[in-house]
């Protein structure tokens, strides 16, 4: 009778186990941005940044940062609670060579639960509107996503994981780089 | 009838003598040729090589080029058994496996240790002793063993290399990423900071 109380209980713990594991699969699914459908941007691109960092290859980037550079040390902090970095930058020869109807698939799936507009920013001058999402696992951040558009440009990040935001903002200008300026097509990074 | 052809064959040829002298022509006695004698020079040179003297120098040195034969082919066998154990101790990792089941390849030097085990075993079948058979087995062996581990070693490096190659690209995504996501931030935040500066009530 105890065995099969113990097979029972056994049994029981494991569903559970498989729930909470899929439970915190399909939430870190929902953190994921499915950016697959500004792939056909690519093509009409001048310059294009793609970047995709999940799991190991995240691990790996990590194990070849110097904790003894501050800069590198820096990043080396961020990147211990991240999951994932999914970045897609295209720059453009001419205005309207995106629509709105690209960013429009991306924003919906910031209506997910969790998900919450931080800030926004729009310029009726130059044309350029940035906006933050943040997803919070209780106090902590669990997700970032940042919509940059432009009349020439379109940036979507994707960060997966919690993230000290302040610590992030600080890397800009570091490891030797100036700060990332997409209007200037002299300091855009090259893929 | 003259009979000056019967005594000295001089004027009228006589038949009959004639037939006379054919017939029995036939039973004439006929001198043997006397035997050339032979030249002096073979001669002085034929007679010492049957003397009792040439004979034994012979043998003598017949059994010395055999004893001599014998002895460079015992001492062959002994160095043909330190080349192996050379082979055995310093093999060519770098070069492909020779194969003992295979024919060795045309080039590279695996071509001396192909060579030295052709030699051994003519040396094996021209000498009975025998030798070490654990020798014979364990070059190929030990060199599939060694070239194994090279082989190894190199797929590890390539590995390593591959992952150091790898880790870098990474890195390097990561930083741009994390660049671009930070100056958009920063971007966002001069800009909030602006509209404050600008609408300081609201």
């Amino acid at each position: 009778m105890n065995l099969v109380t113990i097979k029972s209980l056994r049994h029981t713990s494991l569903l559970f186990l498989v729930a909470v594991v899929s439970a915190l699969t399909i939430h870190a699914q929902d953190i994921r941005l499915q950016l697959g459908n500004l792939n056909n941007l690519e093509a009409k691109a001048s310059k294009v940044v793609d970047v995709t960092l999940d799991g190991a290859l995240l691990h790996l980037a990590e194990k070849f940062l110097n904790s003894k550079k501050p800069e590198e040390a820096a990043v080396k902090e961020l990147l211990a609670g991240l999951k994932g970095i999914y970045v897609k930058s295209f720059q453009f020869d001419k205005e309207g060579e995106y629509s709105m109807a690209d960013v429009d698939s991306i924003r919906a799936q910031l209506r997910a639960p969790g998900w919450s507009r931080m800030a926004g920013v729009k310029s009726k001058k130059d044309g350029e509107n940035a906006e933050v999402y943040m997803l919070m696992t209780g106090s902590q951040v669990g997700g970032i996503a940042v919509i940059a558009t432009g009349p020439k440009e379109l940036t979507i990040v994707n960060i997966v994981g919690t993230i000290d935001i302040d610590k992030l903002a600080e890397l800009s200008g570091k490891f030797g780089i100036p700060t990332i300026d997409f209007k200037n097509d002299s300091k855009a990074p090259k893929k | 009838m003259k009979e000056d052809y019967l005594w000295d064959k001089s004027g009228e040829t006589d038949a009959e003598i004639a037939e006379l002298e054919q017939t029995l022509g036939r039973l004439r006695y006929k001198r043997p040729v006397e035997p050339q004698p032979l030249p002096t020079t073979s001669r002085k040179w034929f007679r010492p090589l049957f003397s009792p003297a040439f004979a034994i120098a012979a043998t003598l040195v017949i059994l010395l080029l055999a004893g001599g034969l014998w002895l460079g082919l015992r001492r062959a066998h002994s160095d043909g058994g330190r080349d192996t154990a050379a082979v055995d101790k310093a093999p060519e990792v770098s070069q492909p496996a020779p194969v003992v089941s295979g024919p060795p390849p045309p080039t590279g030097p695996v071509k001396p240790i192909g060579d030295n085990v052709a030699e051994r075993d003519i040396k094996r079948s021209i000498n009975p002793s025998p030798l070490p058979r654990r020798n014979i087995h364990r070059v190929p062996n030990e060199q599939r063993q060694t070239l194994a581990q090279a082989q190894a070693v190199n797929n590890a490096r390539r590995i390593r290399r591959e992952e150091i190659a790898r880790g870098q690209e990474a890195k390097a995504q990561l930083i741009k990423a994390l660049l671009i996501t930070s100056d958009k931030l920063n971007e966002v935040q001069k800009k909030i900071q602006g509209t404050q500066e600008r609408n300081p009530i609201s």
